[in-house]
């Protein structure tokens, strides 16, 4: 069992979360930072004070990025540019580098893998010697850089992101209400390789499982998520309990007969017509003009009990109730009158109820129904029953061509109308909240096995244009990078637009700096 | 039109009603009641004592299911390949064992009788 007995578990690959921190960073969740730092100098004449301020702003120039180190902690390294402001006016540049130690967790209420940056702890800040500075200078201003980095993790950022909403805690087919959604309890998180996080979650207030037996099942694919069967059961349980989706259905049918599937019946009819509308005691010509069925049927279905097999095969049974009609009637044209009470006159023909037998309540066993765990189009498991062995005490001496017609119509009724199966909640929502990103989940993996379900997927978005702050030209002509509000990007045409949220990997693809608004950059 | 057929006193013999009995009895020496019965079917009845009502319609029920069933199981027993039949196993008191596949790309679903199509 790779999900440690827990109800479910959520693993996450290093590169989601670097593609996550790489939204937020497009998205601005990691913005400029600036402040000052007075130099503890003391007796200072007023007049000398402006100089003993050291004013900085540090900009990320491109995306965090997290390592989960061998020795499995989890460090955020970031990369930006740090500007000082010294002596009351000379400003001076440098490249600084800070790696920080974040410890990620599961934020319930958003059900997104984040990190808290009150509790990070800044590692190292180094600020490379462009200047060839004197060492105390340098040791000065990364004593610097490290006090504002703390400020700005706990004050500005304070969390960031790094999944997607993994799960969502709605299931299909209920009721509105907070009552209604499934209840999370954390229940813990483990690095497990140098590669793969692991978050144990439980529902509906369970709290067991073992952290130490939770392993990979992300087989390289972005993100990995484990439902225990035990869970499924529970689920199942609680979505039954409340659900609105029909448990009883009620339908009714109409059938003509032709003569092809009433052959070896026909002599017989005429005979059980007349036989019926004269109590044998009148001989007739009889015209037999049309032959249909009326027949209906109310289907009430209970809950299904479901067992997961080895080879994503689920085993299900259960019970069903079952109303059933009908009656055969037939269209007549005789040659006497023949009246006694049970044939309707209409014009010059008669019409023959010939059969007509109710059943209620008869009890329908399911059993060795078999079908295979499938993930609908909103990532939620579900159970497609394939084969099924339906059991029916029908007593119902009809001929053959309406006992065959009638029985596979309420069978089709059955099957057509089975509640589904829901073993567990949507997986990878599709939006990103407050956001115009959307998420596209690419299943990979779908493997189940006896006491859980594994799923693999990648992880794509797309949306990110409304962020983005560099707009591209990728007309072979241009191949120029524009900030978003530089009114030469408007005028890029659609097909050729392209954005990137990093000015660095903009350059990096070959693209020149706009001479208008990034002049540092434009070279040709 | 279905079928056209002539019913025949022969092809009658087998419906036999007991609330009707002792008319059909009649009808072998009495040919005018034939006619009559012809000519007025529901008030011939009733001139020989009999109430048409809804406890006279339940009781013709009762021996007209027991007729079909005897007339299904005569053709079920004369048809050999009838024995797959669900007919087969209503009329020997067994329930319905059917086995469903279901295509779920199609929506087709094959049915077979006995569990597991055996």
């Amino acid at each position: 069992m790779q999900t440690g007995g827990y109800d479910i578990v959520v693993e996450a690959n290093e590169a989601l979360i670097n593609k996550f921190l790489k939204l937020g960073h497009c998205m601005g969740k990691f913005p400029t930072f600036k402040g000052t730092y007075e130099l503890p100098i003391p007796n200072i004449p007023d007049s000398l004070k402006e100089f003993t301020i050291i004013g900085y702003e540090v900009s990320l120039a491109k995306a965090p990025v997290i390592e989960i180190t061998n020795d499995l902690h989890l460090k955020l390294n970031a990369r930006g540019e740090a500007k000082f402001t010294v002596l009351g006016g000379i400003e001076f540049e440098l490249e600084v580098e800070f790696d920080v130690g974040i410890v990620p967790s599961f934020n319930q209420a958003t059900r997104r893998l984040h990190v808290e940056f009150v509790q990070a702890t800044l590692v190292d800040a180094e600020l490379d010697d462009t200047y060839h500075l004197p060492a105390n200078v340098i040791a000065k201003l990364n004593q610097i850089i490290a006090i504002a980095m703390e400020e700005y993790l706990t004050d500005d950022i304070t969390t960031i992101e790094l999944s997607p909403v993994l799960f969502s805690t709605e299931l299909p087919y209920m009721p509105p209400g907070e009552e209604n959604k499934l209840t999370i309890g954390l229940g813990n998180i483990k690095l497990l390789n140098p590669s793969v996080l692991a978050v144990a979650i439980n529902l509906l207030g369970y709290n067991g499982g073992n952290v130490n037996s939770i392993s990979d099942f992300t087989d390289g694919n972005h993100i990995g998520i484990g439902v225990n069967e035990a869970a499924m059961h529970r689920i199942y349980d609680f979505w039954w309990g409340r659900t609105t989706h029909p448990k009883s259905v009620t339908q009714t049918g109409t059938h003509q007969f032709d003569v092809p599937a009433i052959i070896d019946v026909i002599d017989d009819i005429p005979e059980w017509i007349t036989g019926l509308a004269t109590l044998g005691l009148v001989t007739t010509d009889v015209e037999v003009d049309k032959i249909w069925a009326d027949f209906g049927a109310t289907v009430r279905f209970g809950k299904f009990d479901f067992d997961l097999k080895p080879g994503n095969i689920v085993q299900v049974s259960g019970s069903i109730s079952l109303d059933a009609w009908v009656k055969l009637l037939v269209q007549i044209t005789t040659t006497v009158e023949i009246l006694w009470g049970w044939i309707e006159v209409s014009s010059d023909t008669y019409t023959n109820t010939l059969i007509d037998i109710s059943t209620p309540n008869i009890s329908i066993i399911i059993n060795s129904a078999t079908g295979n765990v499938y993930l609908d189009a909103q990532n939620r498991l579900l159970v497609d029953i394939t084969d099924l062995d339906i059991t029916i005490p029908l007593d119902w001496a009809v001929p053959e061509f309406l006992l065959n017609y009638v029985v596979n119509w309420i069978i089709d009724r059955i099957v057509d109308n089975l509640p589904p199966i829901v073993l567990g909640p949507a997986m990878i929502e599709q939006t990103i909240p407050d956001s115009s990103v959307t998420v596209t989940a690419t299943i990979n993996k779908l493997f189940i096995d006896e006491p859980e379900a594994l799923v693999a997927a990648n992880i794509e978005t797309s949306g990110l244009a409304t962020y983005a702050p560099y707009v591209v030209n990728k007309n072979p002509i241009s191949l120029e990078v524009h900030k978003k509000d530089c009114e030469w990007a408007h005028r890029i045409s659609l097909a050729h637009r392209g954005y990137y949220c990093d000015l660095e990997e903009a350059l990096a693809a070959g693209y020149d700096g706009c001479y208008y608004c990034l002049p540092k950059y434009h070279h040709r | 039109m279905y079928k056209k057929a002539h019913i025949t006193p022969e092809r009658m013999a087998r419906f036999d009603f007991e609330k009707v009995r002792a008319i059909k009895e009649e009808l072998k020496t009495n040919p005018e009641l034939a006619t009559k019965l012809q000519q007025d079917f529901r008030g011939t009845l009733e001139s020989k004592g009999i109430v048409i009502d809804e406890k006279f319609k339940a009781d013709v029920m009762n021996e007209w299911k027991t007729q079909i069933r005897a007339d299904l199981m005569r053709s079920v027993k004369e048809n050999p390949k009838s024995k797959d039949w669900y007919l087969t196993r209503v009329l020997e008191g067994k329930p319905l064992r059917i086995h469903v596949t279901v295509n779920r790309t199609t929506g087709e679903k094959t049915k077979t009788l006995g569990e597991n199509g055996q």
